[in-house]
């Protein structure tokens, strides 16, 4: 004490408590920087509890601590519960790992903190051992099950962002103060937790306890959490679950454990399933084994909740105030952050940023996080999707277009893909889409309620669209940047025209578009998509690592990841492989224009090997397609008629029922600024994403004005790809504002003026959201024809028969069918009236139905006047001719389609044996008078009567087989009995009579037959050939690899760094997060000052040539 | 953020040049220029591309021929034929109790049961022609009916129908009286033949005349009715065909010179699937002297046709058998034609009311003896005088601007009188009685083409009241001359080919059979022959003749020469338009209306004349 200063009380008396089992490197650093502190009344107490001695290497660093050896001790808490026993007079203990280096001053500013808030325990900043301005640690929370959750994100770098933090639920061990008398109340570290969970152990006590817990962040420690790696035996996550169970059981009173414990046991299963999905079954033994191990210790666990019990005062309700609400969420956080937070995180690896939990802090300041301004756009933005979405997701999705019901239930479904016959058309060999099992499977999931499958599966695509959007953006860094893109992309009328006109692929394309587009970003291997390519590139992203996903993976992973994400949107929109190429291609190009080959041969790859893994996972279409003429139209797109749309109406994204408006246009406007102020990677993807929208407009473009004939996909989903890409070049363009305008000059130049003109521009396009949202369904019908062909669907279901659509393509259940001529189409569904999810793209399966389109051609010829009778032989019972989407529909349709149209009906009309029946005015039935039944008897001769029948009169068929559906048909039969079934002749077909096969014929040249020699039970079935079975069996096992390397990707660790100095696809080396920066700095060393984003400022260098688009910042 | 402001790092970074960087520009410039310049590309490709709408420049598509007029199908096409108006019953069908007594009077005949009670006789026979070298099956599927009364009980269900194989030999025709096959007021029957070369027409034959014309081909869900009376002498029987098996609703709105007219049961009468419904205008529409139709079927089709029966106790009499238009047309063609006279005014209704029955005929032949207004040149006693007027119907709901032009086809060259311009407001008719307009020359042979000049599509009808030569009933005062009526439509196609069909059965009892062939193009001259047997012999005078630019060629085909004769052809090198005139002994006109055309090769006048003038037209 300095003669000059004013007496003052004492300072608590501190021990510090350095535990070694066995000693670490680093103990002789560690115990430097204790010796440093600068407080004064500090005694240090090394517990050796190896079996080495580490005495003589402990006085010759720090000769006045004091060394107690306790070999075997039993793990950290009972070595440093020791404390208890040999100390006496201290008023806080600090217990101090021998890899946690505390900088000077920081065990006076643990006291103080504990002084100042009358904590119990304080705990310091842990930084990164080797580079000391990034956080590991600093404090955490739980959820209610226990599971860790840190405050702060790995790798990060300390600007002081998150000093203000204050109560925490637990900090992690490394360097904790806690006060004596509480630690002796609580009984010390509990014994059973040798390592890992003993500090969320003791801090949960304490709070039991009525103790406060709090961070320092006056007190900064480097921490190299090498501990818990020197542990022998079971691995770090089976330690951590077994105590994190353990934790849980002896912390809760009885009452609140009862409600917690079911839902700790349901996600430790869900935990342990998802671990087995991703090939870990590591991680799935730990999940299920912690609570094993824990059963095992039952009188342990009883006799710790009694110890707990004698010291709690307070309620669960105060000690869960600090912990994080939800379950999943935090739960996923984990698996992103790795193991339980701690242990198993890869440093530097990206880990992903939490939410800030309960109290102050700054967060805002993190430009990839959210801020208010952005959390309330998103808000809006997801409010303004819910409201539009009200009615389709509170009544239900009408049957408009390609959005056909499901067609049976989930096992029907499942059954139609796994069977190989298709009842489309007049039936044939082929593969049902495999959007019916998808359809089929999330039923199932959903408890069979197919009804909210489909609603989820088509009012759920705008959300997961505008998600894409947002996620595209996440490697920017920028939270506004990826609410920019999302903002943008919800503001062009695709979507809502798409709802309006039932485009299901349209909405599958937007909900995949960006996904794939950031797919193939990702793969490129380029910054910001990717890590820094070389050490010494410097920081990339602003914050540092801010998205996991700018991992390094290798290559192929991107592109089995790419593959699935189309496949996904191939599920609804066959043509999506194409849009993947396309974008691959516009990025290609746009890299070219950029001036930048660096991962051009990475998206060329990526692109192509994603189109070829999606067409395996599609694979049972991918063989029809390879197999069968037909099949091409439905996997290239039908050569539907064109609107003749402009280039002007192209750039709005016009591509239905709503109108231009000039306003639309502005989204074009926003898209500019990043091209005319953006620098770097920002303006190389702008250029990249404009690249792309301007592929897609082109190809659009030249087949609405005739340039380009032949097939072509859906407008709208191709122009999806060009919102896509457009969105990618807002988004950008906010990340220019970030990068590139803000602090350049504070005087209102053109810069300035550009980015006002982009973001008035952006919010006028954000009208068209808000008009479509108005009526609740996106423009869609309120009704539909499923409703009025409730009567027609009872009789032909009933009696199995089959409904002929025929009309323009675009009305059509489905919007595809046969060409009838260059207006109309038709297609047929079997046992229902309106096609379901099953007979989707029914040029994939054309077997013999072109003999519908020859009978309507009869009719439109006035070769027949009796045209029921030549539809009965092929099971026809009714004609249905949409002439509007719905009941309520009033779009104005093709006129000369219309025409078209006008004269079917007319020529149907004048049919001597088809009776119009009145359903509504949007619909034109007509009910065969000759019966039609899917199976029947035939004369002697084999035919159907009716083709023989005397003209005039209307003889009809003999139903035969009258139980069943489209797949199965069953009755009983007479000897002699020739039965036909009007569908395609198929080998796969087998009438048995009492379990004796019948003779199988062919009748008409195109329908099966069979005889029958004598009487009895006859069953009708389709047999799925084997190779169709192994066919799906393999789509089902690619499909599994996918989404577990999807998995792996996202919350799996990332690959080994590639050997420093050799550049494979420019990714980084791992470890050093998105920031290698070379030599740590020296051990100790501030944060730098003025650092921001985490990185090194970056480096002004206006004035200075920049590479366009070299993607990397320094 | 990674920038900061400039200020906040104290200035020790020099404060950045306001604008784009220069070099940052350069670098950018290849993009901007290449995006930019492709959108605007394609902007302005837009702008100079403008038939890049499909919505414009697109041609309203053709109307087939078979739903413009009554069509052949030539080769192995097969055909149905829809022959609605006709009666079953030997009595008849018998009209409402509750109408005006009218129909009854006739020469010699008794009238009805009493008074208010009528019975329209209109004895349906189909007969089949086959002008083919292989014989045909014809499936006659005859559908009994009923009148609907406007009061009184309901018309009876239709039973069911009856169906009927007629086999039709080669080069042969077959008849099928209906009445012969079910047993109902009215019958209609539907044709279903399994090949070509068959043309099929239906015959009405009743006490006070008969007439004959081909079936409709094609049903329709509107059809329109130019002109009909409901005059105490006439009876209009409008016949409703619902063939199919579908129910229909039907609605009709009538016009008459006192406006339009939408009686309460004609909105929503129902017809049902499968049945004939026969209506009498003259429940509803009472005294009118030109009534014009529009009946709409709400859903589904029918086939409508009309049966007018006039009694000659206002001067006119005789049978008249129309089908109804199923569409308007801009162009229709009268290819046979003369007048002299005009056509007999109609006493106002009511001024005769009470007048002996007995006196009519005789009051009817004063006023034949050219007392009616706008009196001509009286013929010969022992020459008969023709009268015609066209009827011009706009269905529509704009005015229809239209000429009638009488083109002479007289072997003399003969000035082309001028068209009579016609200005017709929507939903109105307007007559114009050639008798009666000084610029036609009195019998001058003629062809008359109604054409629309704005565009706005009209129906056209003919009708004739040829008298014949002065004869003295048993007990008159003085001579008459007897009434002969006919209604027809013109025709809407030109073709190389047409059926006259059933030649035997309308020459019968002395009738002569003339075919007048009209050559609509302007420039060209066709060469059209007149077969009638399956070897390709030629009968009458077409042998072959060259008809002119615009001209006509008549040939009288002379039944008596050929007594076997069951139907003719004229074959022309180019689209021609056929009408046969069926006169009776005394050179009435009995029946007069185009032929059957064969699809193959037919064209639309209404296209023709959309090229130009018809020949022989004003102008062409």
């Amino acid at each position: 004490m300095e003669p000059e200063e004013q007496p003052r009380a004492p300072l608590p008396v501190v021990v510090v408590l350095v535990t070694c089992d066995p000693p670490g490197d680093r103990l002789d650093e560690v115990l430097r920087a204790i010796g440093s502190q600068d407080y004064p009344n500090l005694a240090v107490l090394v517990v050796d509890a190896g079996t080495a001695d580490v005495t003589e290497r402990v006085r010759a660093v720090l000769p006045e601590a004091t060394v107690h050896r306790v070999p075997g001790a039993g793990g950290f808490g009972a070595a440093a519960n020791t404390v208890l026993d040999i100390v006496a007079g201290a008023a806080y203990y600090v217990f101090a790992h021998d890899d946690a280096a505390p900088e000077p001053g920081a065990v006076r500013a643990l006291v103080a903190a504990a002084e100042r808030w009358q904590a119990d325990i304080v705990g310091p900043k842990l930084v990164d051992w080797d580079d000391p301005r990034r956080f590991a640690q600093f404090g955490m929370t739980v959820d209610r099950v226990g599971v860790a959750l840190p405050y702060v994100q790995r790798g990060e770098l300390d600007q002081g962002q998150h000093d203000g933090l204050r109560d925490v639920f637990a900090v992690p061990g490394g360097f904790t103060l806690v006060r004596a008398d509480r630690f002796a109340e609580v009984g010390g570290f509990d014994e059973a937790i040798d390592v890992l969970g003993d500090d969320l152990s003791l801090a949960w006590r304490t709070r039991v306890a009525g103790g406060r817990v709090v961070v320092a962040a006056g007190a900064r420690v480097r921490h190299a959490e090498a501990f818990a790696t020197r542990t022998a035996g079971p691995t770090a996550s089976r330690l951590a679950a077994r105590h994190r169970v353990r934790v849980v059981l002896t912390s809760y009173r009885l009452p609140t454990l009862v409600a917690v414990l079911p839902q700790a046991l349901l996600l430790s299963l869900v935990e342990a399933v998802g671990a087995l999905v991703t090939a870990r079954p590591g991680r799935a033994r730990a999940a299920l084994g912690a609570w094993l191990w824990n059963l095992w210790r039952l009188p342990s666990l009883v006799a710790a909740r009694r110890h707990v019990a004698r010291f709690r005062r307070v309620r669960d309700r105060e000690v869960v105030r600090y912990q994080v609400r939800g379950l999943v969420g935090p739960r996923l956080r984990l698996l992103r952050v790795g193991g339980d937070g701690r242990a198993g995180a890869v440093h530097g690896s990206g880990s992903r940023r939490v939410a800030a939990v309960p109290v102050r802090g700054r967060m805002d300041t993190d430009p990839a996080a959210w801020s208010p301004g952005t959390a309330l756009v998103a808000t809006a933005l997801a409010a303004v999707v819910l409201f539009g979405s009200r009615h389709l997701l509170t009544r239900v999705v009408p049957v408009v277009g390609e959005m056909v019901p499901a067609g049976g239930d989930a096992g029907d479904l499942l059954r139609s893909w796994a069977g190989g016959w298709r009842g489309v058309g007049l039936g044939a060999e082929g593969a049902t889409p495999s959007l019916a099992a998808a359809l089929g499977l999330l039923g199932t999931v959903l408890g069979g309620h197919l009804g909210l499958a489909r609603t989820l599966a088509t009012v759920g695509l705008v959300p997961l669209g505008i998600l894409g959007a947002h996620r595209l953006l996440g490697p920017s860094g920028s939270k506004r940047a990826q609410v920019a893109a999302a903002v943008a992309y919800a503001a062009l009328p695709l979507p809502y025209d798409a709802f309006a006109e039932g485009r299901w692929g349209a909405l599958a394309a937007y909900a995949g578009a960006p996904w794939v587009l950031g797919r193939l970003a990702r793969a490129s291997g380029v910054a910001p998509f990717a890590p820094a390519a070389e050490p010494g590139e410097g920081p990339i992203l602003p914050g540092g690592a801010a998205d996991d996903l700018v991992v390094h993976h290798r290559l192929w992973k991107h592109v089995v990841v790419t593959g699935a994400v189309t496949a996904l949107a191939g599920l609804v929109l066959p043509q999506a492989p194409v849009l993947l190429v396309l974008a691959g291609a516009g990025l290609v190009v746009g890299s070219l224009l950029a001036g930048e080959v660096r991962g051009v041969l990475r998206l060329a790859v990526a692109t192509v090997g994603g189109a070829v893994v999606a067409a395996a996972l599609l694979l049972p279409t991918t063989l029809d397609v390879l197999r069968t003429d037909g099949a091409v139209q439905a996997w290239f797109g039908a050569s539907a008629r064109t609107a003749g749309l402009s280039a002007t109406e192209l750039l709005g994204f016009r591509s239905g029922p709503l109108e231009l408006r000039p306003l639309a246009l502005g989204v074009l406007g926003a898209a500019a600024v990043p091209v005319l102020v953006g620098r770097r990677w920002r303006l190389g993807w702008a250029v990249r994403g404009w690249t792309t929208a301007v592929v897609a407009w082109g190809a659009v473009w030249a087949h609405e004005q005739g340039r380009v004939t032949g097939r072509f996909p859906d407008r709208a989903a191709v122009l999806a790809v060009a919102a896509a890409g457009l969105a990618l070049a807002v988004g950008l363009g906010v990340a220019a504002i970030e990068h590139d305008v803000r602090g350049r000059s504070w005087r209102f130049g053109l810069r300035r003026l550009v980015v006002a003109v982009g973001l008035a521009a952006l919010a006028g396009a954000s009208v068209t959201p808000l008009e479509a949202a108005l009526d609740g369904r996106w423009g869609m019908r309120r009704d539909d024809f499923s409703g009025v062909l409730r009567p027609v669907d009872d009789d032909v279901a009933a009696a199995p028969s089959r409904v002929l659509w025929v009309g323009q393509s675009e009305l059509l259940p489905g919007r595809d069918g046969w060409w009838l001529d260059d207006h109309l189409a038709y297609t047929a569904s079997t046992g229902a009236a309106v096609p379901g999810v099953g007979d989707l793209w029914p040029a994939t399966a054309a077997g013999a139905s072109d003999r519908l389109g020859d009978a309507l051609d009869l009719a439109r010829r006035r070769a027949t006047s009796r045209l029921g009778r030549v539809l009965a032989p092929l099971g026809v019972r009714y004609v249905a001719v949409p002439r509007h989407r719905a009941p309520t529909d009033d779009l104005p349709a093709d006129p000369a389609a219309d025409r078209a149209v006008d004269e079917l009906v007319t020529a149907l009309s004048e049919q001597l044996d088809l009776e119009q029946v009145g359903v509504d005015r949007g619909i034109v039935v007509f009910r065969n008078t000759v019966v039609a039944p899917l199976r029947y008897l035939a004369e002697p001769d084999g035919e159907g009567a009716a083709p023989g029948a005397a003209a005039g009169a209307d003889p009809g068929l003999r139903p035969a087989l009258p139980g069943g559906d489209v797949r199965t048909a069953s009755g009983r039969l007479t000897a002699g009995a020739t039965v036909v079934q009007a569908a395609t002749a198929s080998d796969r077909w087998e009438l048995t009579v009492d379990g004796e096969r019948a003779e199988r014929g062919v009748a008409d040249g195109w329908a099966d037959r069979f005889t029958v020699d004598r009487a009895g039970e006859a069953r009708l079935v389709h047999r799925t050939a084997g190779a169709d079975r192994v066919v799906r069996a393999v789509q089902v096992a690619l499909w599994v690899v996918a989404v577990g390397v999807a998995l792996r990707m996202r919350f799996g660790t990332p690959n080994p760094p590639a050997r420093p100095g050799r550049r494979r696809g420019g990714a980084a080396p791992e470890g050093q997060g998105s920031a290698a920066t070379g030599a740590p700095p020296e051990p100790g060393a501030p944060a730098p000052e003025g650092a921001t984003g985490g990185a090194p400022p970056e480096p002004d260098r206006r004035g200075e040539p920049e590479p366009v688009g070299s993607g990397v910042d320094a | 953020m990674t920038a900061e402001p400039a200020h906040a790092r104290g200035g020790r970074r020099r404060r950045a040049r306001v604008g784009l960087d220069r070099g940052a520009l350069l670098r950018r410039l290849p993009a901007l220029l290449a995006l930019g310049g492709l959108i605007a590309a394609g902007v302005a490709a837009d702008g100079g591309d403008a038939g890049g709408d499909p919505s414009t420049g697109v041609t309203p598509a053709a109307v087939p021929a078979h739903r413009l007029m009554p069509v052949a199908a030539a080769g192995d096409g097969g055909a149905t034929w829809y022959c609605a108006a006709g009666t079953a019953g030997d009595d008849g069908a018998e009209l409402s109790p509750a109408a005006p007594v009218a129909g009854a009077a006739d020469e010699g005949s008794e009238g009805g049961d009493g008074p208010g009670e009528r019975a329209l006789t209109a004895d349906h026979v189909v007969v089949v022609t086959n002008t083919g070298a292989e014989g045909r099956t014809a499936v006659v599927t005859v559908v009994g009916g009923d009148v609907a009364r406007a009061a009184g009980p309901a018309a009876a269900t239709p039973g069911e129908p009856v169906v009927q194989e007629l086999e039709v030999p080669a080069h042969g025709q077959a008849t099928l009286r209906l009445g012969d096959v079910v047993d109902a007021p009215l019958a209609a029957a539907v044709v279903e033949v399994d090949g070509g070369d068959v043309a099929v027409e239906h015959r009405v034959r009743g006490d006070h005349g008969a007439d004959a014309v081909p079936c409709s081909t094609s049903p329709s869900p509107r059809w329109h009715l130019a002109w009909g009376a409901t005059t105490r002498d006439a009876v209009h029987l409008v016949v409703l065909f619902n063939p199919f098996p579908s129910p229909a609703i039907v609605d009709a709105v009538f016009m008459t010179e006192s406006g339009a007219r939408e009686p309460v049961r004609f909105q929503g009468l129902p017809v049902p699937a499968r049945s004939v419904v026969g209506v009498e205008l003259g429940d509803d529409v009472r005294r009118a002297e030109r009534v014009s139709a529009t009946v709409e079927v709400r859903s589904g089709s029918i086939v409508v046709e009309h049966v007018q029966v006039y009694d000659g106790s206002l001067g006119r009499r005789g049978v008249s058998l129309t089908p109804g238009a199923p569409g308007p047309g801009t162009t229709w063609v009268f290819a046979g034609g003369e007048a002299a006279v005009p056509v007999p005014a109609t006493p106002p209704p009511g001024g005769d009311d009470g007048e002996d029955d007995g006196d009519r005929d005789e009051d009817a032949g004063d006023a034949e003896d050219g007392d009616e207004d706008g009196g001509s040149e009286e013929a010969a006693p022992d020459e008969p005088v023709p009268a015609e007027q066209i009827v011009v119907y706009n269905p529509g709901g704009e005015r229809a601007e239209v000429d009638v032009s009488v083109v002479p086809v007289a072997d003399e060259p003969q000035p082309v009188p001028p068209p009579f311009g016609l200005s017709i407001r929507a939903g109105g008719h307007q007559v114009v009685d050639l008798g009666a307009e000084a610029r036609v020359p009195a019998d001058l042979p003629h062809v008359t083409v109604v054409r629309s000049t704005n565009g706005v599509p009209v129906v056209a009808q003919r009708v004739t009241v040829d008298r014949g030569p002065e004869v003295r009933p048993p007990g008159a005062r003085r001579p008459v001359r007897r009434s002969e009526v006919t209604a027809t439509l013109g025709a809407r196609v030109a073709a190389p080919t047409w059926h006259v069909p059933a030649v035997a059965e309308v020459a019968a009892d002395g009738a002569t059979v003339a075919v007048a062939v009209y050559n609509p193009d302007p420039a060209r001259a066709v060469e059209a022959r007149l077969v009638g047997d399956g070897a390709g012999d030629v009968v009458g005078d077409l042998d072959p003749v060259e008809v002119p630019p615009g001209g006509r060629a008549t040939v009288e085909v002379d039944a008596e020469a050929v007594p076997d004769l069951a139907w003719a052809v004229v074959e022309a090198d180019g689209p021609v338009v056929v009408e046969r005139v069926v006169r009776l002994p005394d050179g009435r006109r009995a029946s007069a209306g185009p032929g059957v055309p064969v699809g193959e090769g037919a064209v639309r006048l209404d296209d023709l004349a959309a090229r130009g003038p018809l020949g022989g037209e004003s102008g062409g």
